[in-house]
């Protein structure tokens, strides 16, 4: 249903953005798929106000003037201007929104509160406001007026229309403050914009009392200070850890090291603005500036797998490489309790390496329940069906959490390589861009609940120290060294 | 699963970012996602199943697109392949110069009998070619790659190159050199990481591990 009104966003552009930010998702509903997942409860509206942001951060300025239009008077006695000045060409297109809007409609009616009715109304008859009315339309009009006191029903269209587009305006932006807060955060311009707006809206003596309160509630979340988790930022840990020398993985206890890497692990994967998600920038031959937080998760992955790898091959003498091995292993199952899947496969890919796994005499050693420990770590992670392990754990683990980015960048590398922008009609692939946001989504859901695990520096410092880290080919020599090649 | 085979190969898809790995497996699978339906990601996706001289063969295709900076888990992909393609953009000079690395990465990490097809991808942009015909095949000679040039645009030799490819790993099992080969594939499935190892322990790959 979105994807045939998406690609009208240009010419209808106020219009569609106030049908799709509803914030009774269920009442649009996408057959397909709204009722099937939990977490999609209220998915068709997030959906589609994610794409209603960013149509708006780019027609920012007019939608000030547009919404002050409609809801002031004094201006637009009539019809909002925006709706105004359409080309003819446009109506067949809303003549399909009607379409759309009509059976929510008629649920509406039965469930909700009549104020979103009269959205819905609103917009089916916004577009169709310079044909010639319909039965069809004043059907539609009188059930949305139905749930107004009776002075204020009288066919009185303006008033209805200007309840709705008030309500959506608000609506769209109660959702855009509360869901997207990082917009906010990083442009200065856009949140002074948006106040201001919401500041005229307050000051409307034309505006019922509760769109004032609803307009200066969205202010206070805007304004409010980030009260923070008082968490210990990336920056600081690693501050803390320049220059000083490590204490050696032996005065670490296994969950010492657990918990910290999995502090670690979630303040680098935290970071990552959802932007960089998009349009494979990683794969880029400029990813250092397009998404310079997905380098640094890789690089901390790629560092920490080197890490584990040197300290085991460090050990000259077998029974000290064995007990590295077994600790690092306990390490990775803490880990998995954790729900720090990431530090799993940094774990266990580690020992998949050629320079540790060809170690035969070393791995004879280990002892069995840690080599059914490993087994039982590599099947939870596997990339086996597409991570489906994997995926099941994500599905049923509570945050906090640290996923394997790798899994979602690779979902996301299929999606864009394997997937059109536009229809073969021109039109915005919408099954692409909600295939998209689901997975930015998921993501952004496990970046948003932080680990309460108190910071202590001498294993980060330990975590961290790479002075005797050893690249790839080092560490096959060094593996060589250990254990020579048997003559074949 | 009702859907019967002869054999199972394992395949991967390797190349440096952006030469167009994933487009040539959507090519390959002609499962590109409908623009109306709300397909997730199967599990099923990346195999196919397609008959080679008489027999039915299920390719499972590995493709690690996007994943490739994380160096030591993409790694581990190669353990029990049977098979590789190879992918450098015959626009881009810098992925034609990193095959070596991806050559050297493809035979020590998965069986040093991984059969291996070279594939200079995005022929279709023959204007900016930076990479011969010519010096390509030559590298691959040199290396004992076979060697093809395709498109994913148009499907140019897409589907050749992933049945060149079975058809020279079917030759070498049907000849007996199958075992130096292992059908990893199958193998590695039921073997998991020990199989894998006591395969490495014991010097070749062959062998069935229960």
């Amino acid at each position: 249903m979105y994807s045939s009104m998406a690609p009208f966003s240009k010419t209808t552009l106020d219009i569609n953005k106030l049908y799709v930010s509803s914030n009774y998702p269920n009442k649009i509903p996408d057959e397909g798929e709204a009722a099937s997942e939990k977490q999609e409860e209220s998915l068709p509206s997030k959906q589609s106000s994610d794409v209603s942001v960013r149509e708006e951060s780019d027609t920012d300025p007019n939608q000030s003037d547009e919404a002050e239009a409609e809801t002031s008077p004094t201006k637009s006695p009539t019809t909002p201007k925006s709706i105004k000045c359409k080309n003819s060409s446009d109506f067949s297109l809303f003549s399909y929104n009607n379409g759309v809007v009509m059976p929510s409609c008629r649920e509406l009616d039965s469930t909700r509160s009549a104020l979103s009715a009269a959205s819905a109304f609103a917009i089916a008859t916004a577009g169709a406001n310079e044909g010639t009315p319909t039965k069809e339309k004043y059907r539609r009009m009188s059930l949305a007026s139905a749930g107004f006191p009776t002075d204020q029903r009288n066919g009185d269209k303006e008033f209805v229309i200007r309840r709705a587009a008030t309500n959506r305006v608000l609506n769209v932006l109660r959702h855009w403050v509360s869901k997207h807060s990082q917009d906010f955060e990083t442009n200065e311009e856009l949140k002074f914009r948006v106040i201001s707006f919401l500041e005229e809206v307050i000051h409307d003596p034309e505006l019922l009392t509760q769109e004032r309160k609803a307009a200066a509630n969205i202010i206070r979340t805007l304004t409010q200070e980030d009260p923070g988790d008082n968490q210990i930022t990336l920056e600081e840990v690693v501050q803390m850890a320049e220059g000083v020398k490590a204490e050696p993985f032996e005065n670490h206890s296994a969950l010492e090291i657990a918990e910290q890497l999995t502090l670690l692990d979630h303040l680098v994967f935290k970071k990552i603005p959802y932007e960089e998600f998009f349009g494979q920038g990683w794969m880029k031959l400029e990813k250092n500036e397009r998404t310079p937080y997905i380098m640094k998760n890789t690089k901390h992955f790629n560092d920490v797998s080197n890490l584990i790898a040197s300290e085991i091959l460090r050990n000259e003498e077998i029974n000290a490489r064995v007990s590295s091995i077994e600790k690092w292993v306990a390490v990775a199952d803490i880990c998995r309790c954790l729900h720090n899947y990431n530090a799993v496969l940094e774990i266990t890919s580690s020992l998949n390496r050629s320079a540790i796994f060809r170690l035969k005499k070393t791995w004879l050693k280990v002892s069995k329940q840690t080599k059914a420990l490993i087994d039982k770590l590599q099947k939870l992670v596997s990339s086996e069906g597409r991570f489906k392990n994997l995926r099941e754990a994500l599905k049923n683990c509570d945050p906090p959490c640290v996923p394997y980015l790798g899994m979602y960048l690779t979902d996301l590398a299929f999606i864009e390589e394997g997937t059109p922008n536009y229809t073969e009609d021109g039109l915005v692939n919408f099954s692409k861009m909600r295939m998209i946001s689901h997975i930015i989504r998921e993501i952004r859901q496990f970046q948003q609940t932080s680990y309460k695990i108190e910071h202590q520096p001498k294993v980060t410092q330990y975590l961290l120290d790479q002075t005797f880290v050893m690249d790839e080919e080092t560490l096959y020599e060094a593996s060589l060294r250990i254990e020579p090649k048997l003559p074949s | 699963m009702s859907e019967t085979y002869d054999f199972l190969f394992k395949f991967l898809v390797i190349g440096s970012a952006g030469t167009g790995k994933s487009c040539l497996l959507h090519q390959f699978i002609e499962n590109k996602f409908k623009q109306d339906s709300n397909h997730t990601i199967g599990v099923e996706f990346g195999s196919k199943v397609v008959n080679v001289g008489g027999k039915t063969v299920k390719l499972q295709i590995w493709d690690t697109a996007g994943q490739e900076r994380f160096r030591s888990v993409t790694r581990s992909y190669y353990r029990g392949a049977a098979g590789a393609l190879l992918v450098y953009d015959i626009t881009s000079r810098e992925t034609y110069n990193a095959l070596t690395n991806w050559l050297t990465d493809a035979r020590t990490l998965a069986s040093p009998n991984i059969v291996i097809i070279l594939c200079g991808n995005k022929k279709d942009l023959d204007a900016d070619r930076e990479v011969t015909f010519l010096e390509a095949s030559r590298f691959a000679q040199e290396n004992e790659l076979m060697f093809l040039e395709t498109s994913a645009l148009t499907g140019e030799n897409v589907e050749e190159a992933f049945l060149k490819c079975a058809r020279t790993i079917l030759n070498k099992i049907e000849s007996g050199k199958g075992r130096d080969l292992g059908l990893l594939g199958f193998f590695w499935g039921f073997g998991g990481f020990w199989g894998g190892l006591g395969g490495v322990l014991d010097g070749f790959w062959g062998s069935p591990v229960p």
